[in-house]
C-alpha cells in the first residue's frame, strides 16, 4: 500500500515538473540516495525445523530494491548502511532486521500460526478474518494437491461445518450434491451458488482442484446476501491461483490409481434358482442347464484413474501470471462408464498504471463422460440389478445367433448386464466450457476504487447416442437408433463496483455500491434417427427414419441487480456490516419481479477489551450475530410465469395430412403472481482462539425460514393444465454447527486435528394448494416418500412390517387403525433420510518430511430405502435373486426374516421391511506423503519432490446391507433422498501420486 | 486521463442500466398472446379456425396414441380379468388381474385412471372453446360438428370409466386461473370428488345425443372419425347398462346404426388379415367397421409387440412373454362350437422359448392385432347386431334375436342356432353371450358382457373347475364388479373414495 502511494505520487511528478520547487526537492531526494554508502549483505533464511526456505522476499525497507532467497535459502543484497531489511514469505511471520555490518545473517522465520490476519474473501471484496462478522467457513486447500480428487466439490466434503457433501453414486464424473445448512427449497434449486474469480455459476465440473488457491463458504444470510438473488443456498467462493513472487515456479502433479467396487453380492446358482422358480411357479426351467456365467465378475472390473497437471507461475514486477494445463481420466468399475477432462487456465494480473490494475482469467476445459442405465429394474435394462437378476445358466453371447447377446430366459423378463451395458456403450456426453473474465480496477485515490468486470461463461454440450441394430433386444426392435443433441449456453455478467475505505484512527469504514447484470442465452438442437443397416457407422446419416421429435429450441433470461454494503468497525473490536441487494428476474411475473434482500450483522471482539487483556491464554474471542434475507428463483423455468404451449407434430405422410400443422397444447398454467422464494436466516456464532493460537473453536447456531416456496404443483388429471409454478408454502431449517482446529503437537513431530460436526433439522410449515405430495414409485406402483406439512423433506411413508408370519410365510403388516384389514390408513412415516448429524475428522501427522493424513467422515441417523432389495430378494417373478433368499420361509413354523416365494407383490408393499439405518463412519481418505530433500534435488534444481499414496473409501462402518450408505438414485433431489434403486455403487480407490516443483 | 475514467465509468453504467431489460418473450414456445389466455370465461383462447382445429386434431392424435391405456390395458381388463385369457407375461399387475387379487396399488389401473381423466381434458378443450373463436371462417355448422366429435369422445371415455370404477369425477369445464385469493375455492375444481353413477350416465347420454345430432355422417373411406354412427352405437351400449337400462332404446339405436349402410364383410378374416407379401393389411375401413383407429403404412402401431409376432416384420421374434395368452376355456369354447374360422383368426400357435401357460412347442397367442398396420377396431357391425339380439332376447322376441345371431354365424360358416336354443329364453341369453364371446374375443368386450348380463359370479367362480391352466382365482363377489380406485390418486386427492371391497 505504501509502495502504491509512492508510485501514485511519482506519476504526478511529471505533471508537476514545471514547479521548480518540486524539482529541487526531487534533486535533493535523488542526490541523497546517490551519496549513501552501499554494502552487500548475504545471509540464509531457514524455518524453525532448520530447513532452508526458498523464495523468501528480502526488501530494503523504504526502498524499491529487493531480492529472493535461492534453493538453499541464501540471498545477497546491496543496501545502504543502517538500513532495515524486511524479510517476508507467505505462511511465515514477517521479520525486520537492522543491518549493522556485512556479517552474513542467519535468519529463522517463524511460521505464521496467526489465522486472524488471513484474508477472507467475501462477496465483491475481502476482509481480514478477525473482522469477519458473519458465518464464513474457510476450506483448507493446503492438502488439496495430495488428494486425488477430480471435482472441486470433493475438497469441501467433510471439511466445513454446516456443509453436507454427498456423492449420490459412484459413477465417474457424477456431480456431487453440496448442501449448505440443509435444503431450503423444494422445486427450486438447493445447490449453492459458486463464484469462481468473481463469476457466479451453478456448476464447477470444469475446474481442476489443482488450480484452486482458496475456497470460502458463505453460510449465513448476512454473508451471502450480497449475492442476494441466488444465495439462499449459500455461496462457495473460489479463487484460482495467481503468480507468486520468486523464481518462475513450475509445478507438476500426477497421480494414477485403481478403483474397485467396495462390496460383492452373490446371486443364486442354477439349482437354487430352479428351486425358487418351482416355488413361485410362474415359469418352467428346463432340465440340464449348468452355471455358465458369473455376472458380477463379467460386469465389474478394476478401474484405472490418472491425472496430470502442470502449472507455471511467476510474478515479475507489476505483472503476475499463472498458467496451467491438465488431463484427468477416470475409468469406471463398469466398463462403459468413464470421465475425461482436459483443462487449461491462464490468469494474468497487471498493474498497468499506478491507478489502473487489470486482471484477466481465461479457463477452458473439455470434459467427456458416459454412464450406464441405472434406477431401473433388470426388465428395463438396469445394469446393477441385472447382475443379481440374471440367471447364471445364461451365456453372454447367443451361440445360435452370431453377434447377438443371449436372451432366452424361458419367460423371465430380464436382459443380462453385458447387454444392458451395451445399450449405452456408444453414448457420450461431452462439454466444452470457456470461462473468461476481465476486470479493471481504477484507484481514484487509495480510498476510492472502482472495479468494472465483464465475464463470459460459455458451455457447449454435445450428447450423442447410438444403439446397435443387432446386438441387443431393444436395438433390434428399433433397427438401431442414434441421437445427437447439442446445446450452447452463454451467460454474461457485467459488474460495476465502487468501494470507499476510510480508516481514521480506530474507526474503519468500508462502503461498497454497485450494479450487476446477468444475461443468459441458450439454444439446443436435437435429432433422432432410427433404422440402421448395421453398427458400423454410428452417425445419423446412416439411419433411414428421421424421427418426428427433431428440432431446435432456444430461451433466454436476465437478472439485474443493485448491491450496497456498509461495514464499520471500531478498532476491530466492535464490528457491524449491512448489505442491501435488489434483484429483478425476467423469469418472474412482471409485477412481482423485483426482490429486495437486506441483511445486517454485528460482532464484538471481547478479546480486545481491556477486561480480557490480562488473560493471556485467550488470543481471540469474538461473538457474532446476523440476520438477513436471500432469494431463490433458480428452479423456475425461463418463462415460469407464462402459460406456454407444447408443439407436437402430425404424421404428414398419412392420408389427408400433407399440409397438416403442428398440434399445440398448453404446457402449464400461467401465474401472474410468481415471485421470489425468500429465505430469512438468523445466525449467532462465536469464534475462540486460545493457547497461543493452538486451539480454535468456531460455533454457529442458525434458524432459516423459507417463505413463498417455489413449487411445480401438479394439478391432477382433471385439471386443464398438468402443472403450475406457484409460491406455495413455507419451510424451516434450524441447526447448529461446530468446528475445532487443534495443533496437538508442534515442533519436529506435528499433530493437527480438525473436527467439524453439523446438526440440521428441516420441517415443512405450510402448503397452499395440495397438502401432501408423493414421490418415488416402487416396483409395486406405490410411492415411497411423502411430503407433507409438519414433516421434513423426503420422509419414507408406508406400512410397518412386523416380520414374517411363521404360519403363512407372509409379511405381517401392522393394522394401525385396528380396522381388521390392511387399508391405506395403516400407512405411517417409516423412515427419515435426513441425518441427525454429519461430521468430518481430519488428523494430520508430520515428522521430518513425512506426512500422514487420516480423514474420517460420517453421517448418523439417516435412513435408506433399499428398493434394490425389492428386486434382489423380492421373489415375486422369474428374476434371479441374491443368496439372502436361501433363508426364505418354506415350512409352517419357520422363523425367518425373508418371506415365502410367491408370484404376488403382497410382501413388497412400501414398508419398513426395506428401510435400513444408513448411518456410517468412513475412512474417506488415508494419505501418506514424503517430502524428499537432499543435495541431489538442489543440484537438479528441484524445489519440491513429494511422492504420496492415498487410499480412498478404504473402509466404512455401517449396518447398511446394500453396496454403500452414501447413496441417492435421485441425486441432488430434496424430495427423494436416501433411495437405493440399482444405483451405480461407490468405489474404493488406491492412488499413487507425485508432486514436483522446479 | 480524467476523461478516460469518466468514459469507462459511463460505459459501465450504460451497459448495466441500459442493457439489461427484464422483459423477455419465449423464443421457442407460444404463450398467451399467441395462443390463448388464462381466464376461459372472459378471454378468447383460440383466435383462428386453424388454432381450434389443432385441438380437434389433438383428440384424434390422443386416440391414435392411446394404444397402451385405451387398448392394451382395456384388453387385459376385458380378457385376462375374464375367462378369455391368462396373464401372459408374469408382471404382478397382470397376475392380479388373472387371479382377481386387485388392489389400489395396481400400476396399470393407476395409469388408466389418470390418463382417461386427461382424455376428458382434451375433449373439454374443444367443447369449451369452439363457440368463442372469433374467426368468422369457422362456420356455425363446423363449430357444432367439432363439438359433437369431442362430445362423443368425452362420453365414450366416461362410459368406459364408469363401467370400470362406477362413480368417477365428471369434469366438463376448464380450470380457471389460480391466484392467491381464489386458491381455496379452487380445491373442488382441482381435486374433484366422484360423481354418482346416475349423474355420470346423464352426462354421457347428453353428450351422445349432441353427438348424434351434429357429428358428421359416417365416411365409408375413413372410419377413424367420431361419426354419428359411433354416437348411436354408444347409445345402444349405454342403454343396455343396468343403471339406465332401456332395451327399447337399445334396439332403436342399433336399428339407427344399421341404417347407416354398414354390412358384414363376407370373410371374417378380412377384418384382420395381412397381405400375402406381408407388407400391409388386406383391408382397412371395411364396410363392417364403425370406428377403427388407423395405423397406416409409415407409422404403424407398436402395440402388436405385446401380443405376439408382428406379421409385417420379418425380424420379429418371441422376445418376451406376451400379454393376453388365450385360455384353455376359450379354446374349448371354439372347439365346442366347431368354430374353426373365428378361432383361427383369434388364436395363432407358436414356439416361444418359455412355457408359462402352455408347453413351449405349442403355445397360443392372441392373433387379432397381428401386425403394426392392423387397425384397432373398436366398434363393428357384428357387435351391434349381437347387442340388438341381446335386447330382443330379454324382451322375449327370440325370433328376431336368433335371426340376428344367425347373420353373424352364417358369416363364420356355422349353422343357424338350433331350435332348442331358439325356443328357450334362458338358452338364448347364453347363446347370445357365447356368440359374442366367439365373435368378439380379444376385442375388449368379454368382461363387460359378463357384467352386463349379470354372469360374472356364475362364470368366473366356476372357472378354476373348467380351466386347468388358470391361476387359483380369488372368489368374485358383487364388489369385484368394479375396479379399485388407484391409491395414489386417493392419497393426493382427499375428496376421492375407494370402492367397496378394496
Amino acid at each position: 500500500m505504501k509502495n502504491n502511494k509512492l508510485k501514485w505520487g511519482l506519476n504526478y511528478t511529471q505533471e508537476l515538473f514545471k514547479n521548480s520547487s518540486f524539482i529541487i526537492l526531487c534533486f535533493l531526494l535523488f542526490s541523497l540516495n546517490a551519496f549513501a554508502q552501499k554494502i552487500t549483505i548475504t545471509g540464509q533464511v531457514k524455518d524453525s525445523s532448520n530447513e532452508p526456505i526458498v523464495g523468501v522476499s528480502i526488501i530494503e525497507k523504504g526502498m524499491s530494491n529487493g531480492t529472493m532467497t535461492n534453493l538453499s535459502g541464501n540471498f545477497s543484497i546491496a543496501v545502504s548502511t543502517k538500513s532495515t531489511l524486511v524479510i517476508s514469505s507467505i505462511g511465515y511471520k514477517t521479520q525486520e532486521v537492522v543491518v549493522k555490518n556485512a556479517t552474513p545473517l542467519k535468519i529463522v522465520l517463524q511460521e505464521n500460526t496467526e489465522l486472524l490476519d488471513e484474508v477472507v474473501v467475501v462477496g465483491y471484496g475481502s476482509v481480514k478474518r478477525k473482522d469477519v462478522t458473519t458465518s464464513v467457513a474457510v476450506v483448507s486447500t493446503k492438502d488439496l494437491d495430495q488428494r486425488p480428487i477430480v471435482s472441486a466439490a470433493s475438497a469441501i466434503q467433510g471439511k466445513a461445518a454446516g456443509v453436507n457433501v454427498i456423492q449420490p453414486n459412484g459413477e465417474p464424473g457424477s456431480g456431487l450434491v453440496v448442501r449448505i445448512r440443509g435444503n431450503s427449497s423444494i422445486n427450486a434449486s438447493n445447490d449453492p451458488l459458486y463464484v469462481v474469480d468473481g463469476v457466479p455459476m451453478t456448476e464447477i465440473n470444469f475446474l481442476s482442484p489443482n488450480d484452486i488457491e482458496s475456497m470460502q463458504i458463505l453460510k449465513d444470510a448476512s454473508s451471502a446476501a450480497i449475492y442476494g438473488s441466488r444465495a439462499s443456498n449459500g455461496v462457495v467462493l473460489i479463487t484460482t491461483k495467481s503468480g507468486s513472487k520468486g523464481e518462475t515456479k513450475i509445478s507438476f502433479a500426477a497421480h494414477t490409481g485403481i478403483t474397485q467396487v467396495s462390496k460383492q453380492m452373490k446371486s443364486l446358482n442354477i439349482s437354487q434358482y430352479k428351486d425358487l422358480m418351482k416355488e413361485i411357479g410362474s415359469i418352467n426351467i428346463p432340465d440340464g442347464l449348468k452355471d455358465e456365467t458369473d455376472w458380477f465378475k463379467e460386469t465389474y472390473r478394476t478401474g484405472i484413474t490418472q491425472n496430470y497437471q502442470l502449472s507455471i507461475s511467476k510474478s515479475i514486477d507489476k505483472l503476475k501470471y499463472y498458467i496451467s494445463g491438465g488431463y484427468t481420466d477416470e475409468g469406471g468399475v463398469i466398463k462403459v462408464a468413464y470421465y475425461k477432462r482436459y483443462n487449461f487456465r491462464a490468469n494474468i494480473e497487471n498493474q498497468i498504471r499506478s491507478w489502473l490494475k487489470v486482471n484477466a482469467n481465461l479457463a477452458y476445459s473439455d470434459y467427456t463422460s458416459n454412464g450406464i442405465i441405472s434406477g431401473e429394474g433388470a426388465n428395463k435394462a438396469g445394469v446393477i440389478l441385472s447382475i443379481i437378476n440374471t440367471p447364471t445358466y445364461a451365456k453372454i453371447w447367443d451361440d445360435n445367433k452370431p453377434g447377438q447377446y443371449y436372451n432366452n430366459f424361458y419367460g423371465a423378463n430380464v436382459t443380462h448386464p453385458i447387454e444392458n451395458m451395451s445399450r449405452t456403450e456408444d453414448n457420450k456426453s461431452s462439454n466444452n466450457r470457456l470461462l473468461g473474465s476481465m476486470n479493471a480496477e481504477i484507484s481514484f485515490s487509495p480510498r476510492l476504487k472502482f472495479k468494472s468486470s465483464v465475464s463470459i461463461d460459455r458451455i457447449y454440450n454435445a450428447n450423442t447416442s447410438f444403439l446397435d441394430p443387432l446386438k441387443t433386444e431393444y436395438g433390434r426392435s428399433q433397427y438401431g437408433s442414434a441421437s445427437d443433441k447439442r446445446s450452447l449456453n452463454t451467460v454474461m455478467v457485467y459488474d460495476n463496483i465502487l468501494t470507499y475505505d476510510l480508516n481514521l484512527k480506530k474507526h474503519n469504514l468500508n462502503l461498497m455500491a454497485g450494479t450487476s447484470g446477468t444475461t443468459s442465452m441458450w439454444s439446443q438442437t436435437e435429432q433422432t434417427v432410427s433404422k440402421f443397416l448395421n453398427g458400423d457407422i454410428k452417425t445419423l446419416n446412416a439411419g433411414n427414419k428421421v424421427e418426428q421429435g427433431n428440432g431446435t429450441l432456444a430461451s433466454h433470461w436476465a437478472i439485474m441487480s443493485y448491491v450496497g454494503r456498509m461495514s464499520y468497525n471500531y478498532d476491530s473490536k466492535y464490528l457491524v456490516t449491512a448489505n442491501l441487494r435488489a434483484d429483478g428476474s425476467s423469469k418472474l411475473a412482471p409485477g412481482s419481479r423485483w426482490g429486495y434482500f437486506p441483511s445486517v450483522s454485528a460482532a464484538w471482539r471481547l478479546s480486545s477489551e481491556s477486561f480480557l487483556k490480562d488473560i493471556h491464554w485467550i488470543d481471540d474471542l469474538k461473538l457474532r450475530g446476523g440476520w438477513g434475507q436471500t432469494g431463490n428463483q433458480s428452479g423456475v423455468g425461463d418463462y415460469g410465469y407464462l402459460q406456454r404451449h407444447n408443439f407436437s407434430r402430425q404424421n404428414w405422410w398419412e392420408t389427408g395430412k400433407a399440409n397438416a400443422l403442428p398440434i399445440i397444447s398448453p404446457a402449464n398454467m400461467s401465474n401472474n403472481e410468481l415471485t421470489w422464494e425468500t429465505t430469512t436466516q438468523s445466525n449467532i456464532g462465536v469464534d475462540l482462539t486460545v493457547l497461543n493460537n493452538r486451539l480454535t473453536f468456531i460455533a454457529d447456531a442458525y434458524y432459516k425460514r423459507t417463505t413463498n416456496l417455489l413449487m411445480d404443483v401438479p394439478l391432477g388429471p382433471t385439471a386443464s393444465f398438468s402443472n403450475i409454478y406457484r409460491n406455495e408454502g413455507e419451510m424451516e431449517n434450524k441447526g447448529f454447527e461446530f468446528a475445532i482446529n487443534s495443533k496437538n503437537l508442534v515442533g519436529n513431530f506435528k499433530w493437527d486435528t480438525d473436527f467439524n460436526i453439523s446438526f440440521n433439522r428441516n420441517k415443512v410449515l405450510s402448503f397452499d394448494t395440495r397438502q401432501s405430495y408423493f414421490y418415488a414409485q416402487s416396483t409395486t406402483g406405490e410411492y415411497i416418500t411423502k411430503l407433507s406439512i409438519g414433516k421434513p423433506l423426503g420422509m419414507f411413508y408406508g406400512y410397518i412390517s412386523d416380520g414374517v408370519n411363521p404360519e403363512t410365510g407372509d409379511i405381517m403388516y401392522r393394522d394401525i387403525d385396528k380396522s381388521g384389514k390392511l387399508t391405506p390408513s395403516d400407512k405411517t412415516y417409516i423412515g427419515n433420510p435426513n441425518p441427525d448429524f454429519t461430521f468430518g475428522l481430519t488428523n494430520n501427522f508430520s515428522y521430518k518430511g513425512f506426512n500422514l493424513n487420516v480423514f474420517f467422515q460420517g453421517s448418523v441417523g439417516n435412513d435408506i430405502y433399499n428398493l434394490s432389495r425389492m428386486e434382489t430378494e423380492g421373489m415375486y417373478d422369474a428374476k434371479n435373486q441374491s443368496t439372502s433368499v436361501l433363508n426364505r420361509w418354506r415350512i409352517p413354523g419357520q422363523i425367518t426374516d425373508i418371506p415365502r416365494a410367491v408370484a404376488s407383490k403382497d410382501n413388497l408393499k412400501t414398508s419398513s421391511r426395506f428401510v435400513e439405518d444408513g448411518s456410517f463412519i468412513r475412512l474417506k481418505s488415508l494419505t501418506l506423503s514424503y517430502n524428499v530433500t537432499g543435495g541431489l534435488l538442489k543440484k537438479w534444481n528441484i524445489g519440491k519432490l513429494q511422492p504420496y499414496f492415498t487410499a480412498q473409501n478404504l473402509f466404512t462402518i455401517t449396518k447398511y446391507k446394500g453396496f454403500d450408505p452414501e447413496i441417492n438414485q435421485w441425486g441432488g433431489s430434496a424430495l427423494v433422498q436416501g433411495l437405493d434403486w440399482g444405483t451405480y455403487p461407490q468405489v474404493k480407490s488406491f492412488v499413487f501420486g507425485i508432486n514436483v516443483e522446479f | 486521463m480524467k476523461n478516460i475514467i469518466k468514459s469507462i465509468f459511463f460505459l459501465g453504467i450504460t451497459i448495466c442500466f441500459g442493457g439489461c431489460s427484464l422483459s423477455y418473450d419465449p423464443i421457442s414456445d407460444f404463450v398467451e398472446p399467441n395462443a390463448g389466455n388464462n381466464n376461459p370465461s372472459t378471454v378468447v383462447k383460440y383466435q383462428t379456425k386453424v388454432e381450434m382445429k389443432q385441438q380437434l386434431d389433438n383428440v384424434y392424435k390422443i386416440i391414435q396414441d392411446a394404444q397402451e391405456k385405451w387398448y392394451m390395458d382395456m384388453l387385459a381388463f376385458s380378457e385376462t380379468h375374464a375367462d378369455n385369457a391368462y396373464s401372459g407375461a408374469t408382471d404382478a399387475e397382470l397376475i392380479s388381474l388373472e387371479a382377481n387379487k386387485l388392489d389400489g396399488t395396481n400400476k396399470n389401473i393407476e395409469r388408466d385412471w389418470t390418463t382417461f381423466l386427461e382424455y376428458l381434458v382434451a375433449a373439454n378443450r374443444v367443447i369449451c372453446n369452439v363457440d368463442n373463436v372469433p374467426d368468422k371462417t369457422l362456420t356455425d355448422a363446423e363449430r357444432k360438428q367439432w363439438k359433437a366429435e369431442a362430445s362423443i369422445w368425452r362420453a365414450w371415455v366416461l362410459f368406459d370409466m364408469t363401467r370400470l370404477w362406477g362413480e368417477v369425477p365428471v369434469v366438463t369445464a376448464e380450470t380457471p386461473e389460480i391466484t392467491a385469493e381464489n386458491v381455496k375455492e379452487m380445491y373442488p375444481i382441482l381435486f374433484p370428488s366422484r360423481n354418482k353413477v346416475d349423474d355420470v350416465y346423464k352426462q354421457i347420454i347428453s353428450d351422445l345425443n349432441y353427438g348424434l345430432q351434429y357429428a358428421p355422417k359416417v365416411d365409408s373411406a375413413n372410419k377413424f372419425k367420431l361419426s354419428s354412427s359411433v354416437a348411436a352405437t354408444l347409445l345402444a351400449k349405454v342403454y343396455a347398462e343396468a343403471p339406465v337400462r332401456d332395451y327399447n332404446k337399445v334396439i332403436q339405436y342399433c336399428e339407427l346404426v344399421k341404417k347407416d349402410g354398414f354390412a358384414l364383410v363376407p370373410n371374417y378374416s378380412d377384418l384382420y388379415s395381412v397381405n400375402s407379401s406381408k407388407t400391409d393389411v388386406n383391408f382397412r375401413n371395411t364396410s363392417e367397421s364403425i370406428f377403427e383407429v388407423v395405423y397406416p403404412l409409415g407409422s404403424g402401431s407398436w402395440v402388436t409387440w405385446m401380443f405376439g409376432i408382428d406379421q409385417c416384420d420379418p425380424n420379429s421374434t418371441y422376445n418376451w412373454a406376451k400379454w393376453i395368452t388365450p385360455s384353455r376355456d376359450l379354446i374349448q369354447a371354439y372347439e365346442n362350437e366347431g368354430d374353426v374360422v373365428r378361432m383361427n383368426e383369434a388364436i395363432v400357435w407358436g414356439q416361444p422359448s418359455w412355457s408359462i401357460h402352455y408347453p413351449s412347442d405349442h403355445y397360443p397367442f392372441m392373433y387379432k392385432t397381428r401386425s403394426r398396420y392392423n387397425s384397432i377396431i373398436k366398434f363393428r357391425l357384428a357387435d351391434v347386431l349381437l347387442l340388438e339380439a341381446e335386447a330382443y332376447t330379454v324382451q322375449g322376441d327370440l325370433t328376431s334375436a336368433s335371426d340376428l345371431v344367425d347373420q353373424v354365424r352364417l358369416r363364420a360358416k356355422l349353422p343357424k342356432l338350433d331350435a332348442s336354443i331358439r325356443s328357450s329364453k334362458e338358452n338364448m341369453v347364453n347363446a347370445v353371450l357365447n356368440e359374442r364371446r366367439l365373435e368378439l374375443a380379444f376385442e375388449g368386450q368379454r368382461w363387460f358382457d359378463l357384467v352386463r348380463n349379470g354372469k360374472v359370479l356364475e362364470v368366473m367362480n366356476t372357472l378354476n373347475a373348467r380351466d386347468s391352466g388358470r391361476k387359483p382365482i380369488n372368489k368374485f363377489t358383487e364388489n369385484s364388479l368394479l375396479m379399485p380406485v388407484p391409491q395414489t390418486q386417493i392419497d393426493s386427492n382427499p375428496n376421492l373414495t375407494q370402492n367397496n371391497g378394496y
